[in-house]
């Protein structure tokens, strides 16, 4: 960022060295602190995957123990999740809500400092348990009991905690953007004005105060069970181990649209910016995304249908699950119909969007075969779910973020990055990826169980494929990072102008680019 | 049949790859031996081509769009962005797609709960990290472990064709009988998958949970644990023989005879006794205490210079013939016979520069045991 | 419009993790009307024989293979049928191997759990701690029957129990 520029035109700049960090309550410093921490998280997970792939790239052990193969698969799951896609959507509501709804900053500056600076500490203390004694968390990202209780490593303590901190910086972080949509949107600006980046998030946000709190609450169990003799999940004092998987999946299923709810939002500005085209059906677009944020609190126990229920809950569960696709549908739909008869070009991030589109409905549709309760029988906890889930969460959120960061960088920093970098980044990934997750699909159908550090000698070829496909998608990243490096800190690259593409619509391109440090001290009339 | 899965995958590899080749690779669900399965396989393929024909019709407009509708080819930008009734009959639609599947999918469902009287009921109950299987109408009680030996799975030596979906002793069932699974756990909660079977429930210590079968060809049908159990989770296979009634009536007289056989108490030299040992041990032991009998502390402690392990020896067969309540070292009093407890402990208290020199005889394992 | 307060939004998180602890009630809740683990199963102090009815169900009785093996626990009737309204007795048998007596709870599980609600347990060990002296074995005694309102479809149920050594005697019924 051009900071000289930016302390000649406002003498309300920010403070000189760490301690502008430290101390900023800046949306735009703190949006972008949140940003690096998540690629920071994203590159730890990463190399966390390496590992696993690589392990998983022919049969037999070669390079770690079970037990490490599996802290390493629990840590890449819950670094992935919480550290590098949630922190990440954050970081973009920070730089984006206030730009888009006219406000001057978020509604809770301080508040915004601490639920950032709460991260850090929350990640190093997951981190360091993998310098325990006993070693990390070893009982898989969703941390069913009594593996996560009775028979866990002492470092589960330290898990609970940093999910206690990250549950509150998340509660804390959405209750700061609930508030700024309410409270400091621009006179004009009414709901059914709002660009869908700021529906969506407003909906995440409420998704998540609703179920953070309930993942809370299960951990404390966990933490009540392990260390103050209460037996929530021990059959042996009257609980139910399945009673966890309840709670969990009540914070989980919510979660998983937390996730991608905000991935909505933002390929529905991107598409129809590179369309030049309005959106197709922005009514359509909100009520789908509440709908969908309202089934996800009944549906999940789809994650638990070989548990043992009665075939009325299977029943429910199922058609609740399926009538998701009808809503996720309309936004496909929407998408499609928007770049139907529009003038396309391909941008890097019309490129992950469009990738993250096609992408995204595959891992859709195999949603929607899982939902299938008599067929999940076969495909549950097998590599057919590892596929599904990884082809919405990576060329899903992942893309969408990606597409953002492309998106608005010209109007943070003030510059273009480099449109051949850029699609280079885009057709690694795009083929890294692909080569990663489908051939997932037939290694689970064909039957390989999940979180599994050696497997039988049919599986041997598509893993091989799959640990290739996994160096490529994971090297391409750092074309990214040196993209994003050197059009920020680097000062390559040609000067962006306000409105940086073709006629793009939304308030974050009436202000100059950079945008500068304050921006809307003075609310802007939307009509 | 299996060309269908390829609809969608990139098209080289429809080209370069046969269709035998691919069915090597295994890319599909099996159909299995019971009509469950098969029932199953169909309603999997019919839902999978529905989704690859949405796929197809979305995916093909939004192809022509990015090919007709490019601003390089001069495409100019219509202004439409709202229709209701387009709206209406793209929430409609896949509506009534989703009805056309849940209706052969709830009739699926309804017969995997069928409840009716079972021939054979058996318990199947998962350890860290072996199967057992309790025959509950006959005196049949045995543990599956793993039989895949140490060095394949290090790489030191060739892997045999059925590389970790093997076992020392399979579940033997008689076809065309309704088999019914009563299912739990000892210590976490497991999941007991054999694909050809359609099987999958999870094992839930504390309760228990049914499932069922009846197998219609003979054969071994080979499954995995499917829920994440620990460090050993990758090694718990499940291999199911499925063999004629008659067969079936004398595998049961022949278990009978076996397990009052192995009670025999006998005489075996210390290189005997230490050979057998480590067998045992890397069947039983080895997951926890590891090929070099350093553990994974502070869990699984380490054997080697171990002060039980090198301490007396009552205490050392105690251990092993009890375990450890409230830790996860086991009772295998009831899983080994007093001859392999003391093979194991012989071994254990020599290997790894243990070099206490004891040699434990069968009889004194069997005095502790009778006491 | 009125500004929204933050800490009346506040609320919302702290009453939903106070309602991720009353997720534990309601799964018992839960439980007892789907039968969703097994042990929704009625249970009547006062042995009343009802009218007899045609359903008969095979009732098989089984133990937990950790409890066979510590406690040689297991059923003296490996399996009854049971006819609704007809009341059955039967016991479990239970060794204490060790040299000091220990306090034992039964907790038992039915299977299939949907079908628990039609089991009645009059008079089981599982309501209560047992004691049992060193090196002892006891009778533990069942009593139970079938609900008169079970449908013909009901053919086959489960029950097994599973063995906890307690720590300390504590009261209280499960």
């Amino acid at each position: 960022m051009s900071e000289a520029t930016l302390h000649a035109e406002h003498h309300h700049g920010p403070d000189k060295g760490i301690l502008r960090w430290l101390y900023t309550t800046n949306h735009k410093d703190i949006g972008t602190m949140y940003l690096i921490l998540a690629l920071s998280s994203l590159l730890i997970g990463g190399i966390m995957a390496f590992v696993i792939r690589a392990e998983l790239f022919e049969p037999g052990l070669q390079l770690v123990d079970p037990n490490f193969f599996n802290q390493m698969t629990t840590m890449h799951g819950l670094i992935m999740v919480f550290g590098a896609i949630m922190p990440a959507f954050v970081g973009l509501a920070n730089w984006l809500v206030p730009m888009m709804i006219g406000a001057p900053d978020m509604a809770l500056p301080r508040i915004n400092n601490w639920s950032f600076w709460l991260l850090p500490f929350a990640f190093g203390m997951l981190l360091s348990t993998l310098f325990m004694e006993g070693g990390a968390p070893n009982f898989g990202w969703t941390f069913y009991a009594p593996l996560s209780t009775t028979y866990a490593p002492p470092s589960v303590t330290f898990f609970i905690f940093s999910v206690h901190i990250m549950g509150i910086s998340s509660i804390m972080g959405a209750v700061n953007v609930i508030v700024t949509i309410f409270n400091m949107r621009a006179p004009g600006m009414t709901f059914m004005k709002m660009p869908l980046f700021v529906w969506t998030w407003l909906i995440t946000a409420f998704l998540l105060i609703a179920v953070m709190p309930v993942l809370a609450g299960a951990v404390t169990m966990m933490l009540m069970d392990i260390h103050f003799g209460t037996s929530f999940f021990d059959a042996g004092g009257g609980g139910d181990p399945v009673l966890f998987q309840h709670v969990f999946w009540f914070f989980g299923h919510p979660e998983v649209y937390i996730m991608i709810l905000p991935a909505f939002g933002i390929v529905s500005h991107i598409i129809a910016t590179f369309s030049r085209k309005p959106l197709f059906g922005y009514t359509s677009m909100v009520l789908a995304t509440a709908s969908i944020a309202f089934l996800s609190f009944i549906v999940w126990v789809h994650h638990m249908f070989t548990v043992g229920l009665p075939l009325a809950a299977e029943l429910f569960f199922m058609y609740s699950t399926m009538l998701i696709a009808v809503p996720t549908g309309v936004k496909v739909f929407n998408w499609v119909t928007t770049m139907f008869k529009g003038s396309l070009t391909f941008e890097t991030p019309m490129l992950f969007s469009i990738a993250f589109v096609v992408l995204f409905t595959i891992g859709g549709l195999s949603g929607l075969m899982l939902a299938i309760a008599p067929v999940d029988f076969q495909y549950h906890d097998t590599y057919f779910v590892v596929a599904h889930f990884h082809y919405v969460l990576v060329p899903g959120a992942l893309f969408s973020i990606l597409a953002a960061v492309y998106y608005w960088l010209p109007k943070w920093c003030g510059r273009m990055y480099s449109e051949t970098l850029g699609k280079w980044h885009f057709w690694l990934s795009f083929i890294g990826v692909n080569l990663t997750f489908f051939p997932m699909h037939f290694i689970g159908l064909a039957g390989m169980p999940r979180r599994i550090p050696d497997y039988a000698l049919q599986f041997a070829d598509f893993n091989a494929i799959v640990s290739v496909g996994a160096f490529i998608f994971g090297t391409s990243q750092l074309i990214f990072i040196y993209n994003v490096w050197r059009t920020t800190l680097g000062g390559v690259g040609e000067k962006a102008t306000p409105e940086v593409w073709d006629n793009p619509t939304g308030l974050e391109w009436t202000i100059p680019s950079p945008a500068p440090y304050h921006t809307f001290q003075e609310p802007p009339k939307v009509d | 049949m299996r060309l269908g899965m390829l609809s969608v995958v990139p098209a080289f590899l429809l080209s370069t790859t046969s269709q035998s080749a691919l069915a090597e690779w295994g890319l599909n669900i099996t159909e299995g031996v019971t009509s469950l399965s098969q029932e199953i396989y169909s309603l999997h393929m019919i839902i999978f081509y529905i989704c690859v024909a949405i796929a197809v019709v979305v995916f093909g407009v939004m192809l022509y769009s990015i090919i007709y509708h490019r601003k390089s080819r001069g495409a100019e930008a219509s202004n439409f962005h709202e229709s209701t009734t387009v709206e209406i009959i793209w929430t409609i639609i896949p509506l009534l797609i989703l009805v056309v599947m849940a209706v052969p999918a709830t009739s699926t469902l309804i017969d995997m709960y069928d409840n009716s009287d079972s021939d054979i009921d058996i318990q199947v109950t998962g350890y860290q990290w072996k199967w057992r299987y309790t025959y509950l109408n006959e005196e049949i009680d045995f543990f599956s472990n793993l039989s895949t030996p140490q060095d394949q799975i290090n790489n030191e030596s060739d892997k045999g064709e059925h590389y970790l979906l093997e076992v020392d002793k399979p579940l033997v069932i008689p076809i065309n009988k309704k088999v019914r699974f009563l299912l739990t756990a000892n210590d976490v909660i497991h999941s007991w998958w054999v694909p050809d079977l359609a099987v999958k429930k999870d094992t839930i210590p504390g309760f228990i949970n049914e499932s069922w079968a009846r197998v219609e060809k003979p054969g071994i049908y080979r499954g995995q644990c499917t829920e994440l159990c620990g460090a050993g989770h990758g090694y718990m296979p499940i291999v199911v023989k499925a063999v004629s009634e008659s067969e079936y009536e004398e595998w049961v007289v022949a278990q009978k005879a076996e397990s009052l056989a192995s009670q025999e108490v006998k005489e075996m030299s210390y290189d005997e006794l230490y050979a057998l040992g480590e067998k045992v041990y890397a069947t039983n032991c080895l997951a926890c205490h590891q090929a070099t009998g350093l553990g994974i502390p502070p869990v699984f402690p380490a054997l080697k210079d171990s002060p039980i392990v090198k301490g007396s020896i009552d205490d050392h067969i105690d251990m092993v013939l009890n375990g450890k309540p409230g830790t996860a070292m086991a009772a295998y009093a009831d899983q080994l016979t007093v001859t392999e407890v003391a093979a194991v402990v012989t071994y254990e208290r020599n290997a790894w520069e243990n070099n206490t020199g004891d040699t434990v005889t069968p009889a004194q394992v069997d005095a502790l045991k009778n006491k | 419009m009125k500004p929204l307060s933050p800490w009346k939004l506040a609320l919302v998180p702290m009453l939903m993790f106070g309602f991720g602890f009353a997720l534990v009630p309601l799964y018992d809740v839960f439980c007892a009307v789907t039968g969703l683990n097994g042990k929704n199963f009625q249970v009547e102090k006062s042995a009343v024989e009802g009218e007899t009815g045609s359903v008969v169900v095979n009732l098989q009785l089984t133990a937990d293979p950790s409890s066979r093996d510590d406690w040689g626990f297991h059923p003296f009737d490996k399996s009854l049928a049971i006819q609704s309204g007809r009341m059955i007795k039967t016991h479990y048998v239970l060794k204490n191997p060790t040299n000091e007596p220990v306090v034992i709870r039964a907790v038992p599980s039915v299977s299939p759990g949907y079908w628990a609600q039609y089991l009645v347990k009059i008079e089981c060990f599982c309501f209560n701690e047992q004691a049992v002296p060193a090196n002892g074995e006891v009778e533990l005694p069942l009593q139970v029957t079938l609900s008169a309102d079970t449908p013909e479809d009901v053919n086959q149920l489960t029950l097994s129990y599973r063995i906890y050594k307690q720590n300390e005697p504590a009261g209280g019924e499960s």
